[in-house]
């Protein structure tokens, strides 16, 4: 898994590029999130246009952050789901959990009057 | 008249391995002694058998056993001491024997019974002569000292045969372990090697055991994607069956091995030709009772980060079964169902 960060004006975006599974991208991806929450950004997108294969695993990760995310008055975003991590997340009825966007604008439109950075 | 203890007499004379074997010079020297301290033409050592008396050492008799029914030494086994017969054509028990009526003449008889330590007479230690005539103390006491010798000898022989048993079972058992051993290590040299085959594997069965490590887990999705793809299965239902194998070896390593690298999992897939994939993965923990797993789609449970991986199994298999109280799973797929 690599994870490539950029902004996109208040919104924090990851670029995720491999596997999103147990043992595999999990622990560097929550690392990473982790680490933007201690700088007190709190508007994350996640890409996941070329993230191959999720698991429970990463769906795991996916709702721990958005969660600790949201109680810090912030939100976490997914853009461009793959259709395997979209079938994933409808096993898991996720879908309607987590905001999902196949557009940065969208998604961008999305975050606009977050109270956070 | 058959004594009572009669067959386990006869069992026991089995024990000893020496009815009908060659002649040995241990016990020729002991009735060569007899005879000439005896100063008779005859002596024997006779063992007898249910319905002969068979000669295992003879001096002075051509024959190598007579039937037990014209046997002196039938009769001496009976008897607890030295059974002497002075004059045959005296005795009514022997009178008519053919042996006294006829070659060799026997007018004399003396046999001292071979007992084994369970107190059974094998058979005797024995002189004859041709004239009636009498053993002085003197002989007596020494045929009797033969007697314990021609004993010794019997002991000796049943010893021997005895331990050469042992050592042959021994051997017998050392060869069947080599052999079980060199098995199982042929059987373990096969699963290596078809592990190694599994990203070339069209066929549609093996098992292969892993490491309890999560990079372990693609070398055996991959070799089971590889399967499907030969067997041109969908792609959604070659994603099916290698999320839900994926979610059953992660919860093997998680749960099963409390993520624990040195411990191992054994995965077995078969692919049959109608078009179902059967796949078990064990591991080996302390099992769990599945049917307390919780819901993830519960309300309590929807946001929680862990708890989907049985639930995402069961939504992608056709059927899913725990065994071995949780420590196997196994779980199916037909073509087509996804």
């Amino acid at each position: 898994m690599t994870i490539s960060e950029r902004p996109l004006r208040d919104v924090t975006v990851l670029d995720l590029d491999g596997r999103l599974v147990f043992g595999d991208g999990v622990d560097e991806l929550r690392a990473h999130v982790n680490h933007l929450v201690e700088e007190g950004r709190r508007k994350i997108l996640l890409n996941l246009k070329d993230v191959s294969y999720m698991d429970s695993c990463g769906v795991g990760l996916l709702v721990a952050k958005f969660v600790s995310v949201r109680r810090l008055g912030g939100d976490l975003a997914l853009l461009c789901l793959s259709p395997r991590c979209e079938r994933v997340l409808t096993i898991s009825r996720l879908t309607g959990i987590f905001q999902t966007f196949d557009s940065e604008a969208d998604a961008l439109a999305n975050f606009v009057g977050k109270a956070h950075a | 008249m058959t004594r009572p203890d009669e067959s386990a007499r006869l069992a026991e004379l089995e024990q000893y391995h020496i009815l009908d074997t060659d002649p040995e010079r241990a016990f020729d020297d002991l009735t060569m002694l007899a005879s000439h301290i005896c100063g008779t033409p005859m002596a024997l050592i006779t063992m007898v058998d249910a319905d002969r008396q068979w000669f295992k050492s003879r001096i002075g008799i051509d024959a190598a056993e007579t039937p037990r029914a014209v046997s002196f030494c039938a009769h001496a086994i009976a008897e607890p001491h030295l059974f002497i017969v002075a004059d045959t054509r005296q005795d009514d028990r022997f009178r008519d024997n053919p042996f006294v009526t006829g070659e060799p003449h026997i007018r004399f008889y003396a046999g001292a019974p071979l007992v084994t330590p369970d107190g059974h007479a094998l058979g005797t230690l024995c002189v004859v002569d041709r004239v009636t005539r009498s053993l002085t103390p003197y002989q007596i006491e020494a045929l009797d000292a033969l007697r314990r010798q021609v004993q010794s000898q019997l002991e000796l022989r049943r010893h021997v045969y005895r331990l050469e048993q042992a050592i042959e079972e021994r051997d017998r058992a050392q060869a069947e372990q080599s052999r079980l051993f060199e098995e199982l290590r042929s059987a373990h040299d096969d699963v290596r090697r078809l592990s190694a085959m599994i990203p070339f594997c069209s066929t549609c069965q093996f098992t292969m055991t892993i490491p309890a490590d999560p990079s372990a887990i693609p070398k055996l999705t991959d070799g089971v994607v590889h399967v499907l793809e030969e067997k041109h299965w969908s792609e959604a239902d070659i994603m099916a069956v290698e999320l839900a194998l994926q979610e059953a070896v992660a919860n093997a390593i998680r749960h099963g091995c409390r993520g624990d690298a040195t411990q191992q999992l054994q995965c077995s897939v078969a692919c049959d030709e109608a078009g179902e994939i059967v796949i078990t993965v064990r591991d080996p923990g302390a099992g769990f009772d599945h049917t307390t797993v919780a819901n993830p789609l519960d309300a309590e449970n929807i946001l929680k980060p862990s708890g989907r991986g049985i639930f995402l199994i069961n939504g992608l298999m056709d059927d899913v079964q725990f065994a071995d109280g949780g420590r196997e799973l196994q779980m199916r797929k037909k073509k087509g169902t996804s």
